[in-house]
């Protein structure tokens, strides 16, 4: 049960940013997120012995970079995107057979 | 203008008149009313008329020389060479300039219903260049010709200019198709765009036994699509068109023709075309017909076919794999890889067709499309050359 | 006349994302899967991504136009048009229109089998009150009728449906006499052991044009080991009754899956041998699900998603060089996978359904009467968990659609809608099963990082578009072939056999 620990500037990432990617690593660990001081502190206790801990910090970050280019992308997209699932379903009500 | 014409020699009539050639055989079948058949006295057509039949109310008498003609009768002569009417075609006689129109050939592969010089786009291809005139006057003259059609002809294409331009009227014609030509199938060149504008295609669309739109779609994207046809925002509006059919359970064909900027996005095209239309029934890809304004255009145009190969067979490789009926127009065979062999298709019409000097040694002439009759050097394939020594596959 | 050159065409400045998703590739951390809101996709680099993200994207580029003729990205919104993409949205989701049309029927719990594995939780074969009545028959036909879907598959299961054959004969008379009315399309299917087949069930079935859809594990050793009977000869019986059906119903007729034990997993080339041998050019390798005998005996037979994966990529490179030699064997879900992949087009499994096929896409009529909404949620109910049943078959489908059951099922049963599943690429191409989850897990919305259900699809998804993108040519034609053969099924429902 080791514990990786790693520290994101805040002004970088938003909370729901660190949040969302911290919830990826919920299968092999136990995750605590604490903010002070202008950084997250984020840490990771793997949840058996047999968790393959390399390169985990350096996959977090990346994972983070991800997370952010999707909030980007949800920030401009989502109200096209429930007007557009709104608009395609209401074109496909279905029919009723001729019985 | 697609009918042909020539001057001719004629007397006794009174106005345009749209006339069926009726050999013994037509009269004694009795499917057209005398008054609008005029009866073939030429010597080629071999009859010999008994003053009974001449007698009849014919509306005229096609013949070589007036003397052939009963006294007092409306008659037309051709010259020499100047246009191949036979029995069973239909031809225009207009007096007021001395000119005889064939309308529609019996014995024709392609004959064609023109609906209008009018069109909404302007592509930089165009073998028929647009003219905004009012010419709604031909609806009923179509319609006319409609009913001088052999019942049994295999099929007719609508086109233009862009043929939903004529509103109800076009409606109206293919109603009078599917009255009067029931077995006739029916295609109608469109760029569909006016289906893409709010307006039901039930306004165009008349209910038919076998009816298809061929629509032409150049891009996967607007710019493109828009550039060949010059006009913004055509892209999207022929695209709503294409759902617009398939809503109102029309049959579809999209039509590529193969210019230059269009080749080089072809497989692309392909893609596009299985992913958001793959209810077409039909992708014709077609070579340019070097006349109207493509001629102006021919730097910016031209491919040589034999350059296109690559292109084209990742796209009818692509489309034929997924059940999309794909066939190849306009192409001789010497400019395709033998693999699209089966699905180019013989699809110049007859009369506009023609074959090089050195098509002569060619053994699968009879199979292949040949050229169109004007084209010239600067858009001939360098490729051209005589298939020896092969068989052909089995037919596509 | 003069013509105005490309530029002039152009447009507006600039452009607007679409909706989309990415997932990068984990056999290429430089690059990324990028979908679109119907399921469309393109592949490229992280460096391009971002630049796309970034609005950074040149006018000339060919990226550009890839991009919009995927509908990611919308350029001139005058001269653009949404309606390919709303079009391919209802093309792929087509399922949800019509309502169900598998329905199932389970005619008797009674076995010959004493499968660990059951997900039936099968009875001996002297219970005949495990057998369904002939009143909740009559019900369940009116039911039938009062779904609106023009195409109906009609599956009878069991335990082994063979056993109570009358009720079958007697469900698919009335089923013919009442579809003089409705003409709707039927298609009558049987999920059997098609062990002591009679030559009166077999010609019953030719005359209805039934398909037969049988277990066959693997080679006799695994087959008799995997599916005991008294007389273990299990295999023996199945491959007569396999040749009795194909003779007299015909070979296409005639279709086998296979059911994964931990044993399974350590042979997959020759479980595909062994129905190559036998003439089969279809395969099913199924994982154990959690239900019936199965979660009681997981010790055993069961085994981690991981172990299941990496036999299913040993089993597809065997596969590929089968069809490479010549003879066309398809795995079915692969296909399924590689139809959403490949193809614009909706399909016919219900358990990989958004929103969720469970009531929506297949009803289950129980030998006693009661609906369930899908396979899974009888067999929970089986080991003792009922609050999915949707009610009782002489009660009108309304009253059903309106149960607590299915508003639990519908909270939770829309991907796009779910945590994790939200942000997938493969969202669009993937599905909800919220009783799988509620199996699983213990709840209907389910945790996604400790998901088998989304390691399974995921994982899947992955290996055949790797194999897809990074394989030879010939294996390419290949995965795509087995993709276009589901469109020309027309998707049908897919069914699951005991």
């Amino acid at each position: 049960m080791a514990t990786i620990r790693l520290s994101i500037d805040a002004g970088l990432f938003s909370a729901e940013v660190i949040a969302r990617t911290a919830h990826r690593y919920t299968d092999r660990f136990f995750v605590e997120l604490t903010n002070s001081d202008g950084a997250y502190a984020i840490a990771l206790t793997s949840k058996q012995d047999d968790v393959d801990l390399t390169g985990i910090e350096g996959r977090f970050r990346n994972d983070a970079l991800d997370e952010h280019l999707r909030e980007r992308i949800r920030a401009e997209t989502t109200d096209l995107h429930v007007s557009l699932v709104q608009a395609a379903l209401r074109q496909a009500a279905p029919t009723r057979p001729k019985s | 203008m697609h009918a042909l014409d020539a001057k001719a020699f004629m007397g006794g009539w009174t106005g345009p008149t749209l006339v069926k050639v009726a050999g013994l055989s037509d009269f004694a079948e009795g499917q057209f009313p005398i008054e609008r058949m005029v009866l073939d006295l030429r010597t080629r057509a071999r009859q010999h008329a008994s003053a009974a039949l001449t007698a009849l109310p014919w509306a005229g008498f096609l013949v070589d020389g007036p003397e052939q003609a009963p006294e007092g009768r409306p008659w037309v002569a051709l010259p020499a060479q100047a246009l191949t009417v036979e029995a069973g075609d239909a031809i225009e006689v207009r007096p007021q300039t001395n000119k005889v129109a064939r309308r529609y050939r019996r014995s024709g592969n392609n004959n064609i219903l023109f609906a209008t010089e009018r069109c909404n786009s302007f592509c930089v291809m165009c073998s028929q260049p647009p003219r905004d005139i009012q010419d709604d006057w031909r609806v009923q003259h179509l319609c006319d010709l409609v009913e001088l059609i052999d019942r049994d002809t295999s099929a007719l294409t609508i086109t233009g200019g862009e043929p939903t331009l004529l509103g109800q009227g076009l409606r109206r014609l293919i109603e009078h198709c599917a009255t009067h030509l029931p077995q006739t199938h029916i295609q109608v060149l469109s760029n569909g765009r006016n289906f893409g504008k709010g307006i039901p295609a039930a306004t165009f669309a008349a209910p038919h036994p076998s009816l298809i739109w061929a629509v032409p779609l150049y891009a996967d994207h607007y710019a493109l699509h828009d550039y060949i046809v010059q006009s913004s925002g055509a892209f999207a509006e022929t695209v709503r068109g294409l759902y617009a059919l398939e809503e109102a359970r029309q049959r579809i064909e999209i039509r590529v023709v193969l210019v230059k900027p269009v080749v080089g996005r072809l497989p692309e095209l392909a893609r596009f075309i299985y992913r958001n239309f793959p209810f077409v029934e039909h992708v014709a890809l077609m070579g340019t017909e070097p006349t109207g304004f493509a001629k102006a255009h021919r730097d910016e145009l031209w491919i040589d076919p034999t350059d296109m190969q690559e292109s084209l067979t990742e796209a009818v490789d692509y489309l034929s794999a997924r059940d999309l009926s794909v066939s190849l127009y306009n192409l001789p065979l010497c400019t395709l890889p033998k693999q699209l062999w089966p699905f180019a298709k013989r699809s110049i019409s007859d009369w506009k067709q023609r074959y090089l000097p050195a098509c002569e040694a060619c053994e699968v002439r009879q199979q292949c499309g040949g050229l169109f009759a004007w084209v010239t050097p600067e858009w001939t394939s360098r490729s051209i050359h005589p298939i020896k020594g092969t068989h052909l596959c089995a037919s596509h | 006349m003069r013509f105005a050159p490309p530029p002039a065409f152009e447009g507006e400045a600039g452009y607007r994302l679409l909706p989309m998703r990415f997932r990068r590739l984990p056999w290429d951390e430089n690059r990324v899967l990028v979908t679109s809101l119907s399921g469309d996709w393109i592949l490229m680099s992280c460096a391009d991504f971002a630049r796309a993200v970034d609005k950074d994207l040149r006018r000339d580029e060919p990226l550009f136009a890839d991009l919009q003729a995927r509908h990611l990205i919308v350029a001139d919104s005058a001269t653009s048009t949404l309606a390919p993409l709303l079009s391919q949205y209802r093309t792929r989701k087509a399922y949800i229109e019509q309502g169900p049309k598998l329905h199932i029927f389970v005619v008797s719990l009674r076995c010959h089998h004493t499968c660990a594995y059951c997900q039936v939780s099968r009875q001996p074969l002297g219970q005949s009150q495990f057998d369904m009545s002939g009143e909740a028959a009559a019900y369940a036909v009116e039911r039938l009728f009062e779904w609106p879907a023009r195409e109906l598959t009609v599956e009878f299961q069991g335990g082994e449906p063979l056993l109570h054959f009358e009720r079958i004969k007697m469900l698919v008379k009335a089923i013919e006499i009442r579809n003089r009315h409705e003409d709707r399309n039927i298609r009558f299917v049987i999920a059997s052991t098609l062990h002591d087949l009679t030559d009166d069930q077999l010609s019953f079935m030719r005359d209805h044009h039934f398909d037969l859809s049988t277990s066959l594990d693997g080679p006799e050793w695994l087959h008799n080991a995997n599916r005991p009977r008294p007389e273990k000869d299990s295999y023996r019986r199945t491959l007569v009754g396999i040749e009795r059906g194909r003779k007299v119903l015909g070979e296409h007729a005639v279709s086998a899956l296979t059911t994964l034990t931990r044993r399974s997993l350590e042979a997959p080339l020759e479980i595909i041998d062994e129905y190559r041998k036998l003439g089969f050019h279809s395969i099913s390798l199924r994982p154990l699900s959690p239900y019936g005998f199965a979660r009681k005996t997981e010790t055993r037979n069961g085994y981690p998603i991981g172990d299941f994966l990496r036999f299913y990529a040993v089993a597809l490179d065997h596969l590929l060089s089968v069809n490479r030699a010549g003879y066309f064997m398809e795995e079915t879900y692969g296909r399924m996978l590689l139809g959403q992949l490949l193809t614009p087009f909706s399909h016919g499994y219900v358990d990989l359904r958004s929103p969720t096929g469970a009531g929506l896409g297949a009803v289950v009529y129980d030998y006693d009467g009661t609906v369930y909404p899908s396979d899974e949620a009888r067999m929970l109910a089986s080991m003792g968990d009922r609050s999915f049943a949707l009610g009782q078959v002489d009660q009108p489908v309304t009253t059903w659609l309106e149960s607590p059951a299915m508003q639990r099922i519908l909270a939770a049963g829309v991907a796009e809608t779910l945590p994790t599943c939200a942000d997938c690429a493969y969202v669009p191409l993937c599905g909800a099963d919220p009783i799988d989850h509620l199996a699983r897990q213990g709840d209907t919305i389910g945790h996604r990082p400790t998901s088998d259900f989304c390691r399974k699809q995921m994982g899947l998804f992955d290996l055949l578009l790797e194999r897809w993108e990074t394989g030879s040519g010939s294996d390419r034609q290949i995965l795509e072939s087995w993709a276009h053969r589901a469109t020309r099924q027309e998707a049908q429902p897919e069914f699951e056999a005991a």
